[in-house]
């Protein structure tokens, strides 16, 4: 069966927060983590917000969201959210995607490098030393950590995305573009700099399905500053998905919602570790999204 | 041998640069080290419109190969000497290993360039010791960059004085988070380095200097240390208890907490918020409500390199973050947090 390309979400969960550190406090982060330390309770609550409106899940490829999805008989939708950089790369000198984990993996699991090889013998030459062509490979590899049929696209971390956008090199972007064609994928960028981010992708003429990137009524991640984000929003022409949504924790995730559709943002990205009782707060918000 | 102060670091960039007399022209940087740190700062730098990322300087050719297959396109030569034949800087930014960071580090004092030194509270004595004396040599601009100084809460309580010795009497101070798990863990790091070294820093830029400390310490998972406690007594007579360790599960990202009492109260201060109870100041502030202390976001450098530029256009706190002569300071507690623990906790002064 030949699969559609999909319309980009309005309404999406960030399961990130799971195993990367956010703006949260600790207090908050350990709860969170805690409260969804069994594979069985992640996998409910994932199921219950996706049967609540979320259109699909932005997912690390770690053993745990992966066990979570294996306890479910249905497939949820997931962009994957690749490569997943994890946080003790930083007891390396080297930048961390110099390095591919890949290369310690069991040759026969699931997403092991032997996926990885398959894009990087069709790479032209002039790309295979790229950061492109460093990264394609793991991507393909740790997205195939989720099952083919739930994976709805990817979304690239902001750890390559701003390295792209700092060097100025629009080629990175194409190639990801490219890459995901083919398999019928989305492709979203999330970054940690939405105004450089924008500015970049005008200046380049090149739109991806959508950008990831902070949105909130306090400012919070909004680099370089919160005005020249909400006129980037506005002239860009890329859509872009607000995440941030709580300012760190300052404000309700309904005011977020609200405040980012307002300002321009074509859908919204909460996070687990925004939300206290997953399906019902993502129930409420899709009014707020829908307006 | 004169070691320069705190003072003389903020004298130093109050010597203005030809950029900074309102002149529009951005500081020309080049950035030694391609590692982890040194592409943060390449970015830092390309995202600001006060800088211009001019090169970098590498000897390893997968690094340099690395940062061109990413986008980069400033020229990138094996050597400072080299990369200085051909193209005219402002600034070296020295991100490499303590190995190599002193030798660049005397290269660029020689050839004029004003300088900022990372990690260099976590380098070994010969490399502290050689990069103090080149700084102290020139009149040029030079700062020692740790992101820790720029941690919003920290840097507000020590900026209303919440934080400091008039106000405290006794101090507790801990750092910790999850690494001796990771397969990357090896000898040559260890929790000193990695994590009490920026605690102290921040003790330092809040109490003044460590005076003497007498520390215990921990192998628990390998040959290195594991878990740190330390006896601090400052200059000024205030003595801190202070804990680190990197073998606490579920901290993903490091937490640091200084907490104090004294006459007038009691202040809680982490990467989360700040709360004081103190006669004269009350409240609670969350590290998100500050503004942001940079133009971007990722990685170590942002706040370091936003520190940088806001010095060399006269900005006194910014300097004083970027003290040289405290991260030369805090590299010798270190050092004698190492002797008194190797001593079974007896007391060690720390050199001056």
């Amino acid at each position: 069966m030949k699969r559609q390309a999909l319309d980009v979400p309005r309404l999406l969960l960030g399961v990130s927060s799971l195993a990367l550190p956010v703006r949260a406090t600790r207090d908050r982060q350990l709860e969170v983590s805690a409260r969804f330390k069994e594979s069985e309770s992640l996998a409910v609550a994932l199921v219950k917000a996706v049967a609540a409106g979320a259109e699909a899940l932005v997912a690390p490829p770690t053993h745990e969201i992966r066990e979570a999805l294996d306890e479910l008989p249905k497939d949820l939708p997931i962009l994957a959210r690749v490569p997943h950089l994890v946080p003790t790369d930083d007891l390396r000198y080297e930048p961390a995607l110099l390095f591919d984990p890949g290369d310690d993996e069991d040759p026969n699991g699931r997403g092991s490098k032997r996926a990885g090889a398959v894009v990087k013998d069709f790479l032209p030459v002039g790309v295979a030393g790229s950061l492109a062509g460093r990264v394609l490979p793991r991507i393909e590899r740790e997205t195939a950590v989720f099952k083919p049929a739930s994976v709805r696209g990817v979304v690239i971390s902001a750890a390559v995305t701003d390295l792209a956008v700092a060097a100025n090199q629009p080629r990175i972007i194409e190639r990801m573009m490219k890459f995901a064609r083919p398999r019928h994928w989305m492709v979203g960028f999330e970054t940690r700099n939405l105004g450089h981010m924008l500015a970049r992708l005008t200046t380049w003429g090149t739109a991806p399905d959508f950008v990831l990137g902070a949105m909130n009524p306090r400012g919070v991640g909004m680099m370089p500053d919160p005005d020249t984000v909400l006129e980037a929003v506005g002239r860009a022409g890329v859509k872009v998905i607000a995440s941030e949504l709580r300012a760190g924790g300052m404000i309700s995730l309904e005011d977020g919602v609200a405040w980012s559709r307002r300002h321009g943002a074509w859908g919204v990205c909460p996070e687990l570790v925004d939300m206290d009782d997953v399906p019902k707060e993502l129930k409420s918000l899709a009014p707020l999204v829908a307006a | 041998m004169t070691r320069p102060t705190a003072a003389s670091a903020a004298t130093q960039f109050s010597q203005p640069a030809p950029h900074a007399l309102g002149a529009p022209a951005p500081d020309r940087i080049v950035v030694a080290g391609l590692g982890r740190a040194g592409l943060d700062y390449a970015c830092a730098v390309a995202f600001h419109s006060a800088a211009d990322l001019v090169g970098f300087v590498e000897p390893r050719s997968d690094l340099r190969r690395f940062a061109r297959g990413a986008g980069f396109q400033a020229h990138s030569e094996p050597t400072l000497g080299r990369w200085l034949r051909k193209h005219e800087a402002d600034t070296l930014i020295v991100c490499t290993p303590a190995a190599e960071a002193a030798d660049l580090v005397e290269e660029a004092v020689a050839s004029g360039l004003a300088v900022l030194v990372h990690g260099l509270a976590t380098m070994p004595r010969e490399a502290v010791d050689r990069i103090e004396k080149a700084l102290a040599s020139t009149r040029k601009p030079v700062a020692a960059g740790s992101p820790v100084l720029f941690q919003p809460t920290f840097a507000r309580a020590r900026r209303t004085g919440a934080l400091s010795a008039e106000r405290l009497q006794q101090v507790r101070a801990s750092a910790s988070v999850s690494r001796v798990f990771s397969p990357l863990t090896e000898p040559g790091c260890d929790v000193l380095e990695f994590l009490l070294a920026d605690l102290l820093l921040l003790l330092d830029a809040s109490f003044g200097p460590i005076g003497a400390v007498s520390a215990t310490g921990q192998k628990l998972y390998g040959d290195w240390l594991d878990e740190c406690q330390v006896e601090a007594r400052f200059a000024n007579g205030l003595v801190a208890k202070i804990e680190a360790s990197w073998s606490v599960p579920d901290y993903p990202g490091t937490a640091m907490v200084i907490e104090g009492s004294g006459p007038e109260g009691r202040v809680i201060v982490s990467d989360d918020a700040l709360e004081m109870d103190l006669a004269s100041m009350q409240g609670r502030v969350v590290a998100a409500s500050e503004p942001p202390g940079a133009v971007s976001e990722g990685g170590e450098a942002p706040g370091v390199m936003e520190g940088w530029l806001k010095a060399l256009a006269g900005d006194e706190r910014s300097a004083e973050a970027l003290s040289a002569s405290r991260a030369v300071r805090v590299a010798r507690v270190v050092e004698s947090v190492r002797q008194s623990i190797a001593a079974d906790g007896s007391e060690r002064l720390v050199r001056s």
